[in-house]
């Protein structure tokens, strides 16, 4: 790819040629950005149910917020989480940083910081992931939680009483203010 | 290459499933046939050795470029000229795009065709523009100059002459403004045009103007008196400053005046001329206070003023002849005082009416002891508003003390004469219980006489006598009365 650019670059004089490694970066955070503005495309176009996210201000795509709903038949339907999505610069090969901002009762998400367990998000992150396969990941994860491995011990010891499980479910739940993400 | 746009939504199967945009240098793992660009595959392994889609091993030794008809199919993709933002329309199929910006794009910076500049031009601004650095020869001077400095050159060029539209002949440019004040047949105004001289005409004939002119033959005189004007235009700003300050501390004065004024009440008036003269220097203004300063007699108070404090002390009545009589000779005022309440006359007549009250009685008991002292009777000071406030509070405070001593003597002459009183009424009791004793026993004898003659007579008993002997025991001790009426009247 470098050598392409550079071949299409057209003759260059001696003294501009130290920014080209500057603009080679800057053609890299061009792509992130490329891709970033790509996938919100997709996520708009697309109608997936009860997901969706924007940036949270128009000038920096890097910083997202996203709203879940609970999957009906689970015992986080009718329930909406909203979500932080952090991308690193060199996204798409290194997996974003995702945290629940609602306070989530949930056997792999922290009760006070948000912080998930799910592992494709950590060691079994992949470069063809996007923001919509996440938060569809991350609705599947809210109604089959990985028991195997909680964050929160006490959510999964009572995952099987569902009563019990849904009243500290609410205790905790907080209801989104209904303002633009 | 990947920030190319496409003209056409590209084909989902020649996207890269990594940067999400069409193949460019599209590679094919061996083991998974799984096809992403090169540059993104390449990255992505450095992350982890493995295939981004099925997570099989892969090393980068595995990838070969695609097949030869998938780099077609993405290289025949129209795309938009990479300089689109800077203006070029251009679209073409992505392979020819190279040469398009190598060789035709008009939107490619390339370098100054002038000699020996460094920076770059765009393409399209190659041919046919005079850019900063091109050198341009001057048409009078024949020099080679800077074409962005071509202006300033034209203004200083030595060899560039103009027509002085004036004397009509060939000026250098660059003495133009030197010329434009040496100018013989300038048109020119006289020197004493702003003192009004109207007469206008050629440079040259200035001097034989001068000679006749009226207003440069008095050119002195218009000196001094521009001076003087300047002085008095100077003195003049002065004086309105002094002016206006001396009217705001005049306003301050006034005010002042009046809070005093209205604390004073009645006895606010105008100073007497002795007084006036302890005012300050700055009273030479023309205040208020001047216009009554002719006649200090006057009272400053408007007669309404007068009625007004006569409601104060009604008891007084407000004469100023009387109150001067008053204040001069205190032996004088006493009988001129009709409204006295205490005086001797209404005590005596209160006498003669013989009342029985207790006050009555104390008030003639005083008599024969405050007669003898008739100066002590002081009364309240009339209240002369013709002296100052400190006058008649001073007046006053007297006034009250004396009143306060007569008030203390009063009472203590009352005191004796209550005790001399008491003293004669108790004799006289006592001399009115000997006489009714002496009485008790005439009448005792009597009746022990008229009981013996009734015994002797018999044992009946007559009623009416006896009723008509009641009757008249008290008529018997009315004729014995006389010698305590007599008394009672010493």
């Amino acid at each position: 790819m470098e050598q392409v650019t550079s071949s299409l670059a057209p003759p260059r004089a001696p003294a501009s040629n130290k920014s080209g490694p500057a603009s080679s970066s800057q053609s890299g955070a061009g792509s992130v950005a490329k891709r970033l503005g790509n996938e919100l495309m997709t996520l708009m176009m697309s109608s997936s149910p009860g997901i969706s996210a924007f940036p949270k201000t128009d000038s920096n795509l890097f910083d997202w917020m996203g709203t879940i709903e609970g999957a009906s038949g689970t015992v986080y339907a009718g329930l909406a989480f909203r979500i932080s999505i952090h991308f690193p610069p060199n996204y798409p090969y290194v997996a974003p940083t995702i945290k629940f901002e609602t306070p989530c009762y949930h056997p792999n998400v922290d009760i006070n910081s948000g912080t998930i367990c799910l592992d494709i998000l950590q060691d079994k992150w992949s470069a063809v992931y996007s923001v919509q396969t996440i938060l569809i990941s991350l609705q599947s994860l809210l109604g089959e939680p990985n028991n195997a491995s909680p964050l929160n011990s006490d959510a999964a010891a009572i995952w099987n009483n569902p009563e019990s499980f849904k009243a500290q479910l609410m205790r905790h739940y907080r209801p989104l203010k209904d303002d633009s993400a | 290459m990947n920030a190319l746009t496409y003209v056409d939504a590209p084909d989902q199967n020649l996207v890269c499933c990594i940067c999400r945009m069409p193949f460019v240098d599209p590679c094919t793992n061996q083991t998974c046939s799984h096809t992403f660009c090169r540059q993104c595959i390449i990255q992505s392994l450095a992350h982890s050795p493995q295939c981004p889609i099925d997570r099989s091993f892969l090393r980068i030794e595995d990838i070969h470029s695609a097949d030869p008809i998938i780099r077609s199919l993405v290289d025949e993709l129209v795309v938009k000229c990479s300089n689109e933002p800077a203006g070029c329309s251009y679209t073409c199929q992505r392979q020819l795009l190279e040469s398009h910006i190598k060789n035709d794009c008009l939107y490619v910076l390339v370098p100054c065709p002038a000699g020996g500049c460094a920076e770059e031009v765009l393409r399209k601004d190659q041919v046919g523009h005079l850019c900063s650095h091109t050198s341009v020869t001057c048409e009078d001077c024949e020099t080679s100059v800077r074409y962005n400095e071509l202006e300033m050159h034209r203004s200083t060029c030595l060899k560039r002459f103009y027509r002085c539209e004036d004397c009509e002949t060939e000026q250098a440019c660059s003495s133009r403004a030197a010329h434009a004040s040496c100018c013989h047949a300038a048109q020119v105004r006289c020197p004493q045009e702003h003192h009004g001289c109207p007469w206008e005409g050629r440079r040259k004939d200035v001097s034989s103007h001068t000679t006749t002119c009226s207003y440069e033959a008095i050119k002195g005189f218009f000196a001094i008196q521009d001076a003087q004007k300047a002085n008095l235009v100077n003195e003049n700003t002065l004086l309105k400053q002094k002016a206006e300050t001396l009217e705001s501390q005049l306003r301050v004065a006034q005010y002042e005046l009046r809070c005093v004024q209205s604390a004073l009440g009645p006895w606010s008036r105008i100073p007497t001329s002795r007084s006036m003269s302890v005012l300050p220097p700055s009273s030479q203004l023309p205040t208020p206070l001047q216009h009554n300063r002719t006649s200090p007699s006057l009272s400053y108070m408007p007669p309404g003023d007068q009625a007004s404090i006569t409601q104060y002390f009604p008891d007084i009545s407000f004469d100023d002849s009387q109150a001067r009589s008053i204040s001069s000779a205190e032996d004088q005022r006493v009988p001129e005082r009709p409204n006295f309440p205490h005086s001797t006359q209404s005590i005596s007549s209160r006498v003669s009416f013989g009342g029985a009250s207790i006050q009555n009685w104390q008030s003639t008991g005083s008599l024969p002891i405050g007669s003898g002292s008739r100066p002590s009777q002081n009364v309240v000071a009339p209240l002369n508003l013709n002296t100052t406030l400190e006058g008649s509070l001073e007046g006053l405070r007297e006034s009250i003390v004396t009143l306060s001593t007569s008030l203390d003597s009063l009472g203590r002459r009352s005191d004796i004469a209550l005790t001399n009183e008491t003293l004669r009424l108790n004799e006289e009791v006592t001399s009115l219980r000997v006489a009714l004793h002496g009485l008790r026993m005439q009448v005792h004898t009597i009746m022990m006489d008229r009981n013996a003659q009734v015994t002797g007579q018999g044992p009946g008993f007559d009623p009416l006598f006896i009723q008509g002997d009641i009757q008249w025991l008290p008529n018997r001790s009315h004729m014995q009365n006389p010698p305590h009426n007599s008394i009672t009247k010493l």
